[in-house]
């Protein structure tokens, strides 16, 4: 009984700690995200009030609505919606093939020696890259434009979706796809048709990398974009920072808004991302 | 007519040969079974065939058709695997009738086809479960169910029973040879269980190391093993063997120190194919009888004295182990009323007529 009693209470004791440990770092997560949004509700002159609190009592949504409606916040989200969706199609298209390449071609002399220099490539530092890729943007004429930015982050993304879907697609037992060469598909139906619909959850994952890669990437975009109109929105945010004076309250809204769509995105492949779609194949 | 003719076929990794010199002719409607040792080449063969892997030498034909160098999509063979390699995300349905759809058969048709074949294997209240959905025995069947609907040329099964449990395995096998004599479509089968082997096929390809040691009915297989690793390998418990000596001088055969009665026909056969010397004798279990004294020496039986190490109670019989005074184990198969104890000693008998004689070689002469 006494046993019992203490295997009990320890039992409580550990997901007492657990918890703990998870609403700390919960907090350390949220808490800028929800000082951000305390402050965009808030009326400017409370933002910069000598005694700061958490929850105004006077919420407004002024903020909001001079982001939206006074400043050029949606020509950049809408550059960075067509950037990132780009760069998460090429990505994912490339990557998954080269993946699948890296995966099931492994006896093929070379195949593996790429695979690690796509690996190795990703170890040179962003900063050493912007002259030389500012240099090419310029002489291709490419400086200002979305392709400019596309590729960049295509070629960030690439090798890192790669590996995560070659971790995947090695776990795919490959008498799946031998049945399917039995049964009469062509080596593209399978990766389509077989391959593809099994991975769900490693291509949300990649989808997802790719996704926030592009939408918050600043120092590539801030060095190839320098005209307005085809800012993205963490470039064009900045701007918002003024040289004597800083907008508090737009430049929360506006991080506010910039979150929202990569959480939403997040919230709704979250389920997807639950590996083990692949539990029943074989024995 | 054959339906499958494996000539000269040849596979290398690297340097090393997995198959050596392969020559098979089925006929239509057989079922051959591959087995052997793990690493001896039977399911490289079996992949060969199904164009899975390519042919380093050799040609494999179909029917009137060369297939060594038809891609696998092409060949119409269907293949059961080992671990079932259902589609995961697809229901039984679809998985049944995948290959029907990929060879442009209309919807209709196809599910009439997946629906029979899925009534001929009991699983038509499984048509719209996903293979996580499904046991073993259950996974096996729908398997089973995609190769049998297109009707193959050809199928090919790769130790397709090894995953289910010691029951479910011995009833599928059942099934399977019904299955396969009701469709009369040939069939290659491949595992590493003698008894399989010997129950389900029509011939029975034993292979090592790569080489094919004998092909042949299970009967020829088992009365007539063409060398000591096929009489090994085929029969539990294994074929007993003892050393003896020849003397083709004086047509002389002697075991455990005492000269086998010969027939005129086989002494001439030795005489004819084995050298003077020693050479290896073997008789299966169930042709040992223990009695417990000597009885009159008669001409077509020989003894050894022998004490009882271990008994086994395998239920209908009982597998006796003994030791001969100089230390050979030999195993007998008696009947469950055997009323031996550990330590008996007793007398050993083998009829002559039962036992196969090897040369230096390993290969059987007699």
């Amino acid at each position: 009984m006494r046993i019992l009693r203490t295997r009990a209470s320890r039992r409580r004791m550990r997901h007492l700690l657990t918890y703990a440990g998870l609403l700390v770092a919960s907090v350390y997560a949220l808490f800028p995200l929800a000082w951000a949004l305390a402050t965009a509700l808030k009326p400017s002159g409370e933002i910069l009030s000598d005694t700061p609190t958490f929850f105004t009592a006077h919420p407004t949504l002024a903020h909001f609505r001079e982001v939206l409606f006074e400043t050029a916040f949606p020509t950049y989200f809408v550059n960075s919606v067509i950037v990132s969706l780009a760069t998460v199609v090429v990505s994912l298209a490339v990557g998954i093939f080269a993946a699948y390449a890296i995966s099931r071609l492994d006896r093929t002399p070379g195949i593996r020696a790429i695979g690690v220099a796509m690996l190795v490539g990703q170890m040179v530092p962003v900063v050493l890259l912007i002259m030389p890729l500012y240099q090419f943007m310029q002489a291709t004429g490419l400086l200002n434009t979305y392709i400019a930015l596309i590729m960049t982050y295509t070629v960030f993304a690439i090798p890192i979706i790669t590996w995560m879907m070659k971790g995947f697609f090695d776990t795919v037992p490959i008498e799946i796809e031998e049945a399917a060469r039995l049964d009469g598909c062509s080596r593209l139906y399978i990766v389509l048709r077989i391959i593809l619909p099994l991975s769900t959850p490693a291509i949300m994952a990649a989808a997802i990398y790719a996704l926030i890669l592009a939408w918050s990437e600043f120092v590539l975009a801030f060095t190839l974009i320098s005209d307005d109109s085809m800012r993205t929105l963490s470039t064009g945010v900045f701007s918002f920072m003024g040289l004597w004076t800083v907008n508090w309250g737009s430049l929360m809204s506006a991080a506010v808004l910039i979150v929202l769509p990569v959480a939403v995105v997040f919230g709704f492949t979250q389920k997807y991302l639950v590996s083990g779609l692949t539990a029943g194949s074989g024995r | 007519m054959t339906d499958l003719n494996l000539s000269h076929v040849s596979k290398g990794f690297g340097g090393t040969l997995a198959v050596e010199d392969f020559c098979l002719e089925a006929e239509p409607g057989e079922f051959i079974v591959l087995v052997g040792p793990s690493g001896c080449g039977k399911t490289t063969t079996m992949r060969m065939i199904a164009g899975l892997e390519d042919v380093t030498a050799g040609t494999i034909a179909l029917g009137d058709l060369d297939i060594t160098e038809v891609p696998a999509r092409d060949r119409d063979v269907a293949m059961v695997f080992q671990n079932y390699a259902l589609y995961p995300h697809m229901s039984v349905l679809d998985n049944i009738a995948f290959s029907l759809k990929m060879r442009g058969v209309s919807r209709d048709a196809r599910e009439h086809q997946a629906r029979d074949v899925a009534e001929l294997l009991g699983i038509s209240h499984l048509l719209g479960r996903k293979p996580r959905e499904l046991s073993g025995g259950q996974r096996q069947r729908v398997a089973l169910g995609r190769a049998i609907v297109r009707q193959p040329k050809l199928f090919l099964m790769d130790e397709p029973l090894s995953n289910l449990d010691a029951k479910l395995r011995v009833a599928m096998r059942a099934e399977i040879v019904k299955l396969q004599r009701q469709l009369g479509i040939t069939t290659v089968y491949v595992t590493h269980d003698q008894v399989e082997a010997m129950t389900m096929g029509h011939r029975i390809v034993v292979m090592k190391d790569g080489v094919v040691q004998q092909i042949g009915t299970p009967e020829q297989i088992y009365d007539r093993p063409a060398n000591r690793f096929v009489a090994e390998f085929i029969g539990t418990p294994p074929m007993n063997f003892a050393s003896g000596e020849w003397a083709a001088e004086h047509d002389e055969l002697r075991l455990w120190g005492e000269p086998v009665p010969l027939e005129s026909a086989r002494a001439a056969r030795l005489r004819a194919d084995v050298a003077s010397g020693p050479i290896e004798l073997g008789f299966r279990p169930e042709h040992v009888h223990l009695c417990s004294s000597s009885s009159p020496s008669t001409t077509s039986a020989i003894e050894v004295p022998v004490h009882i190490e271990l008994i086994e109670n395998v239920g209908n019989s009982r597998i006796v182990e003994t030791v001969t005074p100089s230390g050979g184990a030999l195993n007998a198969i008696c009947a469950s009323d055997f009323r031996g104890a550990v330590g008996d000693r007793l007398q050993l008998r083998v009829d002559v007529q039962h036992l196969h004689v090897f040369n230096q070689q390993h290969a059987r002469v007699s």
